[in-house]
């Protein structure tokens, strides 16, 4: 390319060529940094023989979709899905119901407890799991809400809530009163403003809520591990966890009743569905994140 | 929202009530009688494990905090223009964000599994090409001692680096393009319009990304759980790790509480000196 450029007669510029070579080491860098990911993906997708090879081969030895199909055979897998998937929805309605009202009447109804109400849930979005989580068993086992999906739901929201509040409340607050005073004027109740005027202006940020609520449920171990007993419980991470338990650490790495291509494949169906929805609303996603985070 | 603050608080005070209880489910009928600083006198004078994974949690949070800046500045200071193909690269960084940790955990187990590994593999092919002998670099990264809390720490920072990236380059974004170019025909280079331009510009964020990741990575718990379990022997054995097998392994929740709250304290502590840190700064520029 440089040659043809070149023989056109154009000169490089110093700026053109540190261009040239930001965009080599960018992609370069990137292709390392995806190396890990093109790797399961391949090995979801070949025959158990080609995934146990002992020597570099970074193409595709073999294409199949066996991996998943057995995946998808196995009830218990299925039951997985099922528990995270309620779970993690049941999270982000929750999650996002709450913290819009709650931000909404911090935001725009100032008390002496509004600062201290938005700091408080930003600790509690912050404070570690690990601190929380003795105390909470002991809780929900005493009320009987252990091993149940209403107990790991209200767990899950206590983080999901706080943080979505925090971010709501400086989004909240950069819109301009203005717009919901004319609403209020107009005759709309203050619900109808929210629901009319604040909600469709501030979808960025609701959409990260909502992004941020059904991850936190779809990705936790913990708290899945510690409050659930029955395997009709598990989710998505605590069973795989139990299928995959005889492979951390051992030297020659056998993933119980599911071959590897198998467990592959779970953790591909496991990250598929974030992922997509991830690149999908990337753009919001930004755009919600930065409005929050950076000028809260 | 009262719900919501019996959930949280109730929790947080209730730890600290357990933290001065010796509260052992194995041992049902003794109670939870009150004793005092007994638990914390038994962490920290009677237990070894407890300096030891305190020692191995700061090495992971420092090492992982200054591979996620370093890393993520030079990323992202080569996305914030635009050239072809810039989707794809900043698709691929914030692509690990999306992929939850047990998934992470079992890929990067895999990844590096001596043998059977991608690593181990292009390194060994690597060193053929070069002419070294076939093996000689074969590591068994998290099953070593000597490198698994290293290990844990670049499996981390590949984890956590598409936040980094998203918060800096949304920080970088907001810097009005004028600068970095009056500074330029100045006659800066790269390099001092990093340290005289961009870098004070974006203080203020790098102080909040400071406060987050210090704050997840010191708590992190499944990642490490997953990885090593804390092993091998106790080499990756982190305070979470440790409040966890406490809790749920021996039972000894008294004490597992007070070591979380000792990890609170010392969290509290350092976001107490960075947001102190950050009003100074912003009084001065005042």
């Amino acid at each position: 390319m440089i040659g043809a450029r070149a023989a056109r007669g154009r000169t490089w510029t110093p700026g053109q060529t540190r261009q040239t070579a930001k965009v080599v080491v960018a992609f370069a860098m990137a292709s390392l940094y995806f190396l890990p990911i093109y790797w399961m993906a391949k090995s979801s997708l070949e025959h158990e023989r080609d995934i146990r090879v002992t020597d570099l081969n970074l193409g595709v030895a073999s294409v199949t979709i066996e991996n998943y199909l057995t995946a998808l055979a196995n009830p218990q897998v299925r039951r997985w899905f099922f528990n995270s998937t309620f779970l993690a929805l049941c999270t982000m309605v929750i999650a996002v119901l709450v913290s819009t009202l709650a931000a909404y009447s911090i935001a725009r109804v100032p008390t002496r407890l509004t600062a201290f109400i938005g700091r408080f849930f930003l600790m509690a979005y912050i404070s570690p799991g690990v601190m929380v989580i003795i105390p909470l068993f002991v809780l929900l086992t005493n009320i009987g809400l252990q091993n149940t999906y209403r107990g790991l739901i209200i767990t899950y929201s206590s983080f999901a809530v706080p943080f979505g509040t925090w971010l709501l409340i400086s989004y909240f607050r950069s819109l301009p009163i203005e717009l919901e005073d004319a609403a209020l004027i107009d005759g709309c109740s203050r619900l109808g403003a929210l629901w009319r005027v604040v909600f469709p202006l501030s979808t960025p940020a609701i959409v990260t809520v909502a992004l941020f609520s059904f991850v936190l449920a779809w990705n936790d171990l913990l708290f899945a591990i510690v409050f659930t007993r029955t395997d009709a419980m598990q989710t998505l991470s605590s069973g795989l966890v139990a299928a995959t338990s005889s492979v951390v650490g051992s030297d020659n790495p056998a993933p119980g009743t599911l071959g590897f291509g198998a467990v592959f494949a779970i953790c591909m169906l496991i990250a598929l569905p974030v992922i997509a929805v991830f690149l999908a609303l990337q753009k919001w996603l930004v755009a919600g994140l930065s409005a929050g985070a950076i000028k809260g | 929202m009262a719900v919501l603050l019996l959930v949280f608080a109730y929790p947080v005070l209730r730890t600290f009530e357990m933290a001065f209880q010796s509260v052992n489910l194995t041992h049902p009928e003794d109670g939870t009688p009150f004793i005092g600083l007994g638990n914390y006198v038994w962490l920290v004078t009677r237990n070894d494990l407890f300096w030891l994974s305190l020692g191995n949690t700061v090495i992971l949070t420092v090492l992982t905090i200054a591979l996620e800046l370093g890393i993520g500045l030079v990323i992202a200071t080569m996305l914030v223009e635009p050239f072809p193909g810039l989707w794809l690269v900043r698709g691929i960084f914030f692509l690990p964000w999306a992929i939850p940790n047990i998934v992470v955990a079992w890929l990067m187990h895999m990844y590096l599994q001596p043998r059977y590994g991608l690593a181990n593999q292009i390194i060994a092919w690597a060193g053929n090409t070069v002419g070294l002998h076939h093996g000689l670099f074969l590591l068994d990264w998290l099953g070593n001692p000597a490198t698994a809390l290293v290990t844990v720490a670049l499996i981390s920072t590949w984890k956590g680096l598409p936040f980094v990236i998203l918060v800096l380059l949304a920080g970088l974004q907001s810097i009005p393009r004028d600068i970095g170019e009056a500074a330029r025909i100045d006659g800066a280079n790269a390099w001092q319009e990093l340290r005289y331009v961009t870098l004070p510009s974006l203080r203020r964020i790098i102080l909040v990304l400071l406060i987050f990741r210090i704050i997840s990575t010191f708590n992190t718990f499944d990642l490490v759980w997953l990885l090593t379990g804390g092993g091998p022997g106790n080499s990756t054995r982190v305070l979470a790790v440790e409040v966890f097998n406490r809790a749920f392994v021996s039972y000894q929740m008294g004490r597992a509480a007070s070591l979380t709250t000792l990890m609170f304290l010392f969290l509290g502590v350092m976001v107490f000196v960075l947001l102190s840190v950050q009003r100074d700064e912003s009084e001065r520029a005042a």
